[in-house]
């Protein structure tokens, strides 16, 4: 099945959140973080580590390949790249949208003809500032 | 410093089921870098993680809001195509991150990322370690990351890039 190139350009809904110390403690603990920069409970310079935004973002990947028709289930996660334009601090309130940005075919040399999908999400703050730009690529195997 | 208590068992076979770890954990102030401390080829001192428990792939999956239950549920994922309890992929990046920021002295990067080429499971080992790729007269350090299991293959590669100080 070959995807189609239509969806380029489909979006996610936009999601909102509010980045809290709590969470961002929790997930330091969970890839067993100790640098003090992360753990500190003064709230105003607490920062979150670097591919902490992910948790936002679980599952509405996916949710946008089922939209776009496909299923999910078929692709791995074979590469994600974050762009840092500012630092992620605890307080933050965030809005972002996930979006196809694009669809690729492409022939493995061992893996035969595969999909390739690149979703892009931009997070700004409350003002609408840029503070990461994330593409992820996914790939399945025909 | 503020340390804090991350509960631990072990899990490896090595002592009776139901014996905790210590887990208190000292948090540790990581010193800033200049970018003239570092030179291109220049190695990122390793430091391994592991052996890698399924109680640590449920805390990350609480961490992350990611319930995928092929990272937790034994009898789900033995049926899904990763045949077992695989570790999620961004846990394996969240430990490139914290290799980059230990070595750069700075919790703020400019750019990060990952490619995936192997899954990890319960028992394994990580190595994570990486060279410095360039260094800009601007203070542009340009690290290249990876995790290797003790298999030998490679699980993670991926590339940091900061702006450092100068000197």
């Amino acid at each position: 099945m070959t995807v189609d190139r239509n969806i380029i350009g489909r979006s996610s809904p936009e999601f909102f959140c509010t980045v809290e110390a709590g969470k961002i403690k929790e997930f330091a603990a969970s890839i067993g973080e100790t640098n003090a920069v992360f753990w500190t409970d003064d709230e105003s310079a607490l920062l979150a580590p670097p591919t902490f935004s992910h948790i936002f973002r679980s599952g509405k990947m996916e949710l946008l390949m089922s939209d776009c028709g496909l299923d999910a289930t078929r692709f791995l996660h074979g590469e994600h790249e974050i762009e840092f334009h500012r630092p992620l601090k605890s307080g933050d309130r965030l809005s972002y949208a996930i979006r196809v940005a694009d669809v690729r075919e492409a022939t493995g040399k061992r893996s035969g003809p595969m999909d390739i999908i690149i979703l892009e999400t931009l997070v700004k703050d409350d003002v609408g500032a840029p503070v990461q730009t994330i593409r992820q690529t996914f790939v399945a195997k025909r | 410093m503020r340390d804090y208590y991350d509960d631990t068992w072990i899990e490896d076979g090595s002592q009776p089921i139901g014996y905790r770890k210590d887990g208190w954990r000292k948090t540790r102030a990581v010193p800033g870098k200049a970018a003239k401390d570092l030179r291109a080829g220049m190695d990122i001192p390793a430091f391994t993680q592991g052996p890698v428990t399924r109680t640590e792939i449920v805390k990350y999956a609480a961490a992350s809001w990611d319930f995928n239950p092929v990272h937790h549920d034994e009898t789900f994922a033995k049926q899904a195509r990763s045949g077992g309890i695989i570790a999620h992929g961004m846990m394996i990046f969240a430990y490139l991150g914290r290799a980059a920021t230990d070595f750069l002295g700075t919790p703020t990067l400019s750019k990060l990322s990952a490619r995936f080429m192997n899954v990890t499971r319960p028992g394994d080992v990580l190595t994570l370690g990486g060279q410095v790729e360039s260094v800009g007269a601007d203070g542009t350090v340009i690290l290249h990351l990876s995790a290797t299991n003790q298999k030998g293959e490679t699980v993670a590669t991926g590339v940091a890039q900061a702006s450092l100080p100068v000197s």
